[in-house]
């Protein structure tokens, strides 16, 4: 049985929700909005021996209970749509049990609350995708003005600007000129992200499990394919096929990230190319929204997903 | 802005907390020709501040500060003793980039880093009860070293004693309770690179001698946390020889009992902590 948390009427939740009725799957809801009220957790991890068995505990409602014993995987939406959190005692505890249970179930879970914390800062993932073998793009973020002119002088073209944390930001190339009209000498500047603008083609790529690996091409004039409506153009996604090795090289960089379900944007060199180390990535989304994904480029994520999260551990 | 650059540095962030632990890293640096650059926690994110830069897949990184902008490479050594979160921003927006810039400093820096913190390092993501869950015990058959008996929600009405964990990060608003059975002496640890030593918290007849299991179950553990520098507070099990089990109570990635020690002027813990840093300021290990 797959255990899936989050707010009922986000869009995600739903479309998976929905998927795991319609192909009649096993499943459990916990609607975020219910956890300290009429859902409450259980864990108990008593002293023994590592590996499955030893995290007992159930799902409590007000007139039954499923015991941990019951679930297979956990999808996680917990913290998406906006839903405003109860702050009651109770609430903000079972808050914190629906995360600690995240992180100690013994099977697939996509995804744990520590592995998506990665997101929060781009360069920090920049060290683990570099080790997985693809490029990240040149980037700066703080120091000043002194260090971006030499920085910004080396790239091709005007430089990109883009949040360094998690907060939605528009991507936008900024000139030189501005820059240096807003920077004061001696003083650092803003700490936003400055990096090349890379050219090639928007390839998401969403890794279930560390091994499915299903991708698409976003083509957009664009420059952020996600907003491509904000700059007047329009975006088309088309399923794809990546070279083997660049699709190793995401498998690699979801198991080092320990996430479950990766969303992962890369830039294909223009011509193409099989070398991970051609292709450009720009992050990995830890919480990837794969709906939107999934009703354009036809990926069948959602199924992949539940395929995972619901084969019992061990088999 | 001037460039610093001339000798290899060890940048300290944090260190008043930590005086006599900060008097033995001068000691050793200057012996070592290390420049010490210290910045306290409360100049750490307002007078001075780091940036970060990849280029070609290469990274760099460094610090601006009174002295101008200090590069730190791979010659050079960096401790973060203690941070507090980065001060207010205008916004939560900038608020948001000034951490995850904190963070991106943490974890690219091609320093050589002492406990490297930042969003890869579980000790600094994670709550402790839940490190001690995940990391002990360890898969090894002969491990002695375990967590204790953790129970989130109501505490059990089974008997047996349960502490509430106390507050860290989540647990502020979590119930999780602990209890272990039988608890001996509490003791702590002190994991320093490869060297452990065990120390009594309580009155013993005699000092406590570190069993070779307990020893080589703590040095797994710093190293499946990334810790360099760990504290382990614990406890053991049964009879105290070579049988003995042992539970971690709580993990601690500042060295305040070290700190202790070292003010007490003890022999070992300040030779455990010289041999330390004269391995670290020694070793050529470049760890981005």
């Amino acid at each position: 049985m797959i255990l899936v948390m989050g707010p009922v009427d986000e869009l995600v939740t739903a479309f998976f929700l929905k998927h795991l009725t319609d192909t009649k799957r096993e499943y459990l809801f916990v609607d975020e909005r219910h956890l300290g009220g009429d859902v409450r957790l259980e864990l108990d991890l008593p002293q023994g021996p590592s590996g499955k068995g030893r995290l007992r505990g159930a799902v409590h409602f007000p007139t039954w209970r499923v015991g941990l014993e019951e679930l297979t995987g956990i999808y996680s939406r917990l913290g998406t749509g906006n839903v405003e959190q109860r702050k009651t005692p109770e609430a903000r505890a079972e808050q914190a049990h629906a995360a600690a249970l995240l992180d100690l179930f013994p099977g697939p879970v996509a995804n744990r609350a520590t592995a998506m914390l990665s997101n929060g800062s781009k360069p920090c993932q920049y060290a683990a995708i570099l080790a997985a073998g693809l490029r990240v793009p040149d980037t700066l973020v703080g120091g000043t003005w002194e260090r971006w002119e030499p920085f910004a002088r080396a790239l091709d073209g005007d430089p990109v600007i883009k949040s360094v944390s998690d907060e939605r930001s528009l991507v936008k190339q900024v000139s030189w000129e501005a820059t240096r009209a807003s920077a004061r000498p001696g003083q650092a500047l803003a700490p936003h992200q400055f990096q090349q603008r890379i050219h090639g083609t928007n390839i998401r790529a969403h890794v279930v499990g560390a091994r499915h690996v299903l991708a698409c091409r976003a083509e957009t004039q664009a420059l952020d394919y996600r907003h491509p409506d904000m700059t007047g153009h329009t975006v088309s996604l088309r399923a794809t096929e990546l070279p083997e090795p660049v699709a190793e090289a995401c498998r690699r960089l979801s198991r080092a990230l320990g996430v479950d379900l990766a969303g992962i944007d890369l830039i294909e060199p223009p011509g193409g190319s099989s070398r991970p180390e051609d292709w450009v990535c720009l992050e990995v989304n830890t919480c990837p929204g794969f709906m939107w994904f999934e009703q354009n480029a036809g990926l069948p994520i959602a199924r992949v997903l539940a395929d995972f999260l619901g084969t019992p551990l061990g088999s | 802005m001037q460039t610093v650059r001339c000798m290899p540095h060890l940048v300290l962030v944090g260190p008043e907390s930590f005086p006599f632990v900060r008097d033995v890293l001068r000691a050793e640096a200057q012996r070592t020709g290390l420049r010490v650059v210290e910045v306290s926690m409360s100049d750490w994110g307002t007078g001075v501040t780091p940036w970060v830069e990849v280029v070609g897949g290469r990274f760099r990184a460094g610090l601006l500060g009174p002295w101008g902008d200090l590069e730190l490479g791979p010659e050079d050594v960096f401790w973060c003793l203690a941070e507090g979160p980065p001060p207010r921003a205008e916004s939560d927006y900038l608020s948001s980039e000034h951490e995850a810039l904190r963070e991106a400093f943490h974890t690219c820096c091609p320093a050589r880093v002492i406990n490297r913190r930042g969003l890869l390092a579980p000790l600094w993501t994670t709550a402790m009860w839940r490190m001690l869950a995940q990391r002990l015990p360890s898969p090894e058959a002969d491990s002695v070293l375990a967590p204790p008996h953790f129970h989130l929600g109501a505490p059990p009405e089974d008997g047996q004693r349960w502490t509430r964990w106390p507050e860290e990060a989540e647990t502020r608003m979590g119930q999780v309770w602990w209890t272990v059975p039988e608890p001996g002496p509490l003791r702590q640890a002190l994991v320093l690179g490869s060297h452990v030593t065990l120390w009594p918290l309580e009155f013993e007849e005699e000092p406590p001698t570190l069993p070779s299991a307990l020893e080589r179950d703590l040095t797994r553990l710093a190293a499946s946390c990334g810790a360099d520098v760990l504290e382990v507070l614990l406890v053991s099990s049964g009879m105290l020889d070579a049988s003995a089990r042992w539970t971690a109570l709580q993990l601690g990635t500042s060295p305040e009992g070290l700190e202790r020690l070292v003010a007490q002027e003890d022999p070992v813990a300040l030779a455990q902590l010289e041999r330390f840093i004269r391995a670290r300021f020694a070793s050529k290990e470049d760890a981005r």
